[in-house]
């Protein structure tokens, strides 16, 4: 994803390593404190808003702890750098970040620093560009860099979610930020789409379409905004679904007679039908090493979630809680299936499966409602969904313990199928 | 570019002090993603909300079988803008894409009509209800269709007078969130093109 971000790194040192172990092994999350952005009297509402957006970008990292400045008891304003270090040292936060914001013009400068309470060595020292009105990108690169700096990978806090609204009346697919900021509407097929999926190198959705009155799958190019046909097969073919390494995609189509899975290179070339029988098999998804695809099949009798290696052989079923398990999104981890599952009440709620010990969990609360269409970070520590317990489908990110439940999209329209980007 | 950081770093605090450590105990910011003018509601807002959901029948859903007759309220019109009153619609069982023995009058009297009209051609839409996910739907209310269109084959309805579009749950026939209305979606729809 292109967000326009000129990035400056200054110096960056990795002198983190206490917080991050103290992390895994306990879940203790390093406290740290946000100072006030600087910069001119007009930027003022900007850097507010930035404030925020960095702020819980480290807050849903849940690796840091954000601390209220004032709990500090002084004004960071007006006090001596060693006065406030010390302060910050005192009541226990391991870190400062701060940052000054320039509005140049056409575009946004943001230096943005953290220092480490401890050593007052300094982690993140960058200067951030973008053009005008990118200030969100520019909060969530900051945000990215001080996790990066922190825990030693990038944060997800400059991901997008792509998903389909029907606010013009039809089904179109949009992208948001993984927060549930900046929607903004991709296709105009004045029509219905389905299920978008990205490529694995963040720059193609797939989806199923109706625009030429029948369903169709197209890929849109995200740099471009142009969509092209793909998939022309007779039957009906589903949105396709890209290896991790991007050199190969699976598909569901019906070309056969019922709905197998084939997989394919991306450019069309070396298609190989990889199940063979007569109940339905569809909706196949990739694990990280692209060894092995999970898929649905309903050869049991009723559909459930079943994996294979990516040439077809040693396939052996995941679920056996429930009569209707779909839907499966392998977990970039590796070591789980999320899923469409019921509850006992039959409502659809989103499940986990290990792949070691094919012990099934229900990630989302009882309740009459129905949760569906997961997704996941591409961190692999959240899921995003579609639920309509609210009347409305809308997207909600939770965690995969179940807690930190958000709520992404709000309005009279509906917002379904969620499909949450590569970093 | 040339990077300016050590005059843009000047307006920032800058550190040389080491103090000693106490853990933070209180005032953390748990603020959720989007902030305090975020329109996502809390935790508690949520809750109250949840008695605002229309209801699907409590408990597990039941299985009715409607008199496929009946014309719906929200469909009637549409329904009768591009089917004569010589076809009519099969209907399913959920998670089902076998004929019914009592639609196979209906499919009967459709083959009659296709028979008498060769020069018609019609689709038969898949439809599935709102339970479950779009592309297993997708895949079954194509089995729906394909199980109406194969009936009508063997009752010698010319197949070129035929075609299939499967629509799963993303085009319903009725909205409410209640068995009556599950059904209602669980259908082959005919359509004179």
């Amino acid at each position: 994803m292109a967000v326009g971000v000129v990035l400056v790194l200054c110096r960056t040192l990795f002198a983190t390593e206490v917080f991050l172990d103290a992390f895994k092994a306990g879940g203790v999350s390093t406290p740290v404190v946000v100072l006030p952005f600087q910069g001119d009297k007009n930027t003022l509402a900007l850097r507010q808003q930035m404030e925020t957006i960095v702020r819980n970008d480290l807050t849903r990292s849940r690796f840091f702890q954000v601390v209220d400045p004032g709990q500090m008891g002084i004004d960071p304003l007006s006090v001596s750098h060693t006065e406030l270090v010390a302060e910050a040292a005192n009541i226990g936060v391991s870190a400062l970040i701060g940052a000054a914001l320039r509005n140049e013009g056409n575009t946004l400068a943001l230096d943005a620093q953290a220092h480490e309470t401890a050593t007052g060595k300094r982690v993140v020292g960058v200067r951030i560009i973008s053009e005008e009105g990118k200030m969100r990108e520019l909060g969530h690169r900051f945000a990215n860099r001080i996790i990066k700096a922190f825990i030693g990978e990038t944060g997800i806090a400059e991901s997008k979610i792509a998903y389909v609204s029907d606010l013009t009346g039809n089904r179109e697919i949009y992208i948001m930020d993984y927060d549930g900021k900046g929607p903004v509407q991709l296709t105009v097929d004045e029509s219905i789409a389905v299920s978008p999926r990205w490529s694995s190198d963040g720059t193609q959705i797939s989806y199923l379409s109706y625009g030429s009155g029948r369903p169709h799958v197209y890929i849109y190019n995200v740099n471009t905004g142009k969509r092209r046909k793909v998939l022309a097969f007779p039957g009906l073919s589903l949105s396709l679904s890209w290896a991790p390494s991007g050199d190969r995609v699976a598909f569901t189509t019906t070309k056969d007679g019922n709905a197998e899975i084939y997989t394919m290179r991306p450019d069309g070339t070396d298609l190989r039908r990889i199940t063979f029988n007569e109940a339905d098999d569809l909706s196949p998804t990739w694990s990280p090493t692209g060894r092995q695809l999970a898929f649905t099949s309903d050869r049991g009798g009723d559909p459930q979630i079943y994996a294979m290696d990516s040439e077809g052989g040693n396939i052996r079923r995941l679920t056996f809680v429930g009569k209707y398990n779909t839907a499966p999104v392998w977990s970039p981890k590796g070591e789980r299936v999320a899923y469409v599952c019921q509850d006992g009440k039959k409502w659809l709620k989103i499940c986990t499966v290990r792949l070691d010990s094919l012990e099934s969990v229900q990630i989302t609360g009882n309740g009459a409602w129905d949760d569906q269409s997961p997704s996941w970070a591409p961190n692999g520590e959240e899921l995003v969904f579609t639920s309509n317990r609210l009347g409305k489908d809308q997207i909600f990110a939770v965690r995969l313990d179940g807690e930190g439940l958000l709520r992404l999209t709000s309005g009279e329209s509906n917002a379904t199928s969620p499909a949450w980007s590569p970093r | 570019m040339v990077p300016r950081m050590a005059v843009a770093l000047l307006v920032l605090p800058f550190f040389v002090f080491t103090g000693c450590s106490k853990r933070v105990t209180s005032s953390v910011d748990t603020g959720m993603p989007g902030g305090p003018a975020s329109t996502a509601p809390s935790m508690s807002d949520e809750m109250e909300m949840k008695d605002d959901v229309g209801g699907r029948v409590s408990g597990s859903p039941t299985e009715q079988t409607l008199q496929p007759a009946v014309a719906t309220s929200e469909s009637a019109s549409e329904l009768s803008a591009t089917q004569p009153a010589e076809l009519a619609d099969v209907f399913f069982d959920y998670d089902q894409a076998i004929i019914r023995s009592g639609d196979t009058t209906v499919l009967d009297r459709n083959a009659v009509w296709l028979n008498a009209n060769r020069d018609k051609r019609i689709q038969i839409e898949g439809h599935s209800d709102e339970r479950g996910t779009s592309e297993y739907n997708l895949t079954l209310s194509e089995r729906r269709a394909k199980a109406a269109a194969g009936y009508l084959a063997e009752m010698g309805v010319d197949t070129s007078q035929v075609s299939i579009v499967p629509y799963g749950k993303e085009r319903p026939f009725c909205t409410v969130r209640d068995e009556a209305c599950y059904q209602k979606n669980r259908r082959a729809h005919f359509v004179v093109k």
